[in-house]
């Protein structure tokens, strides 16, 4: 199941931050992990990048000199570059930035400080999930509420609303894989898709069950094991969420 | 003696009014009996001198009769042998009147002041004048003159009526005072509380007004001192992230593997202290909104994923309704009293239920060693740790405690810890009904 693309194209991941510690570390570790980088200090530089290197995958920082990473994130949307998936990064640890970089699109978001191979897990999740992502798929990210069944999903709060309007605060791992599910609805999902997907997440995740979670889910969700209503399991397969999931402006 | 402002207001004012009372009431008495003394003493003057003329024109034979008919019921007129002896007697009054009499007769006529014994009765003051050699008339004072003042129990009364509208008139009055006092002492209450509190409204007395600029003024002082703190911590933290950042990625690359797992712990412990730093400074502001949440499947996602680590938590009861809270931070409530828990006991047991009152409760039990009672407050104090666990390693930073209470207050409800009867430390998280 390789997903890359094929490495003689060498795309790269771009690293913008204005620490030239940071980077050049980030640069060995991540190239010893067989993402090669390469890197930028500033949005100047990073243009410059762009303009002459194919990147796929763009980890920004937040707290940059002039001009900074949600400036950037607004550039790179209204650019030609805006199907390159963004990881943010960010020190500032408070949930606004978190809330700022998903509504303007960021694919992920990672507080310093982070444990290396969660860096590179995670931007191994992103670059799988743009791959593999169906060409019509309805864009979900930038929009904040997510309809589904009898429930709403708050992508900022991550929680699950119910139609009484209670909610239920989800956990990371919870998160990751209903977010998951509603990325890729009405389709056979693997147990090994959902496993990288949950290892971006959490490292020590191989050692459970990915049945026990998606039965964890269904239970957060209401939903019935031997009829269950949003997620069916197909035998030897996997899965599928099968609720039609509309975005909502409003909540 | 402590006494609220609205009864010692109404108190100076009543004292006042019956002070300025009692002054007016009895000089108005005394200028009054004056006059009428004055004016009284002259018309008995007149009467006795018509009196003596037309008795003296009478034969002594006739004299008795006509006496019933010039009675006057205040003084009573009596006719005495001339030659009897009265002895004399002086007061004000009585000196004043004979004095008068004597101005009114003829200069050669005399007038005495007297006491007089009328039949069986005690001697009464008096006013003797002659007649001719036989008679005498003497001028008998039975009374005391109508213009003495009334007496204690009607002006008692008066004095009662008098008191009534004022003491309503006044209560109406220091309400009024008072009333924006009280709401400003409230205000400082809720102040004491809660930092957020909406400010005080100034208005009211210029006094008032003035307390509550005052104290409002202190609250935004207050409150950007806090936020300095805040901005302080944020700003310590915000720079230790990239150094931090680094170093786990140095020790990834650069220490030696043997090394490299307690490099990443005590990593991870300064990661952790800088994090709960910032959360304790931010743990008085809610950053999200209060909704219904359902305790039930949050307890069930934070059990199961304790669970998952191969920690010994367990879940019962179950809350009936939703309760009002911030999401985020009620998850993290409970798994700083669940961490804290398995810190010290090794093991949390939730139960969930719900009071009539319309309060949610989450009991978060250990088989522990508890507390001594008086730490049982202090372990919410900042960075409190309990002597045994000093040790970064199994101690945390000591502010798990102080972060849950502060955003368990953020949100409405409250926070205390309790030993239980049977033995091991109880945390009740008690949450308001959606």
């Amino acid at each position: 199941m390789t997903m890359w693309p094929p490495m003689e194209r060498k795309p790269h991941i771009l690293i913008v931050d204005d620490d030239p510690d940071l980077r050049s570390l980030l640069q060995d570790y991540l190239t010893q992990q067989d993402l090669p980088v390469v890197c930028a200090g500033d949005g100047t530089q990073m243009r410059a990048v762009l303009r002459s290197t194919s990147v796929q995958l763009i980890v920004l920082d937040l707290m940059l000199p002039g001009e900074d990473g949600l400036a950037l994130m607004r550039w790179l949307h209204d650019s030609e570059y805006a199907r390159i998936p963004v990881m943010m990064l960010t020190a500032r640890g408070d949930d606004v930035d978190r809330i700022i970089g998903l509504e303007l699109g960021a694919d992920d978001y990672l507080p310093k400080p982070f444990v290396p191979r969660e860096l590179a897990a995670r931007i191994k999740s992103v670059l799988r999930r743009t791959h593999m992502a169906p060409p019509d798929a309805e864009p979900q990210d930038g929009s904040r509420w997510l309809r589904f069944g009898d429930w709403k999903l708050d992508t900022v709060e991550r929680n699950i609303v119910d139609a009484n309007g209670t909610a239920t605060p989800l956990s990371g791992a919870e998160y990751g894989l209903l977010r998951f599910f509603l990325r890729h609805p009405n389709r056979i999902v693997s147990r090994d898709q959902l496993l990288e997907e949950l290892a971006g997440r959490e490292l020590d995740v191989f050692d459970r069950s990915i049945d026990l979670r998606v039965s964890r889910l269904r239970r957060r969700l209401g939903d019935d094991a031997r009829e269950p209503a949003y997620i069916k399991t197909v035998r030897n397969e996997g899965y599928v969420f099968c609720k039609r999931i509309e975005k909502l402006d409003e909540r | 003696m402590s006494l609220s402002l609205k009864s010692r207001m109404l108190l100076i004012l009543v004292a006042a009014t019956v002070i300025v009372q009692v002054v007016s009431f009895a000089s108005v008495i005394s200028i009054r009996a004056r006059e009428t003394r004055s004016v009284m003493v002259g018309l008995i003057a007149s009467d006795v001198a018509f009196v003596q003329n037309f008795l003296r024109e009478r034969p002594v034979a006739e004299r008795e009769r006509w006496l019933n008919q010039l009675d006057r019921g205040y003084y009573r007129l009596v006719l005495q042998p001339a030659q009897r002896v009265n002895p004399p007697f002086d007061e004000g009054l009585l000196r004043q009147t004979a004095n008068a009499l004597a101005a009114r007769l003829d200069p050669g006529e005399t007038v005495r002041t007297v006491q007089v014994r009328v039949g069986d009765t005690q001697s009464l003051p008096a006013i003797e004048v002659e007649l001719d050699s036989l008679e005498k008339l003497a001028i008998v004072f039975e009374r005391d003159p109508p213009f003495a003042p009334p007496a204690p129990g009607v002006i008692l009364l008066y004095f009662f009526a008098l008191c009534l509208p004022v003491v309503a008139v006044g209560w109406v009055a220091v309400r009024q005072a008072t009333a924006p006092l009280a709401r400003l002492a409230e205000a400082a209450g809720q102040l004491g509380r809660n930092l957020q509190s909406p400010p005080v409204p100034e208005e009211g007395a210029t006094e008032v007004a003035e307390a509550a600029r005052a104290l409002n003024r202190m609250q935004a002082a207050l409150q950007k001192h806090f936020d300095e703190r805040t901005q302080i911590l944020a700003a310590v933290s915000h720079d230790l992230k990239t150094p931090l950042t680094r170093l786990r990625l140095r020790a990834e690359s650069q220490v030696l593997p043997e090394h490299r797992e307690r490099f990443a712990a005590d990593i991870e412990a300064m990661s952790a202290m800088v994090q709960d730093g910032l959360d304790y400074a931010q743990s008085e502001r809610l950053g999200e909104a209060l909704r219904p949440v359902d305790l039930n499947r949050l307890s069930e996602s934070l059990v199961d994923d304790a669970r998952d680590m191969g920690q010994d938590v367990s879940l019962h009861g179950h809350a009936d309704s939703p309760v009002r809270a911030a999401p985020r931070a009620l998850q993290r409530v409970l798994q700083n009293l669940v961490d804290n828990a398995l810190r010290y006991a090794g093991s949390a047991r939730l139960t969930l239920h719900c009071s009539p009152g319309g309060r949610a409760f989450v009991h978060v039990d250990d088989d522990g060693p508890g507390l001594p009672p008086d730490l049982l407050e202090t372990v919410f104090d900042p960075f409190f740790r309990l002597e045994q666990s000093r040790n970064r390693q199994t101690g945390g930073t000591g502010l798990g405690l102080t972060i849950a209470r502060n955003l368990a207050r953020a949100q409405g409800a409250d926070l205390h810890l309790e030993n239980r009867p049977g033995g091991g430390l109880r945390a009740v998280l008690s949450l308001p009904l959606a």
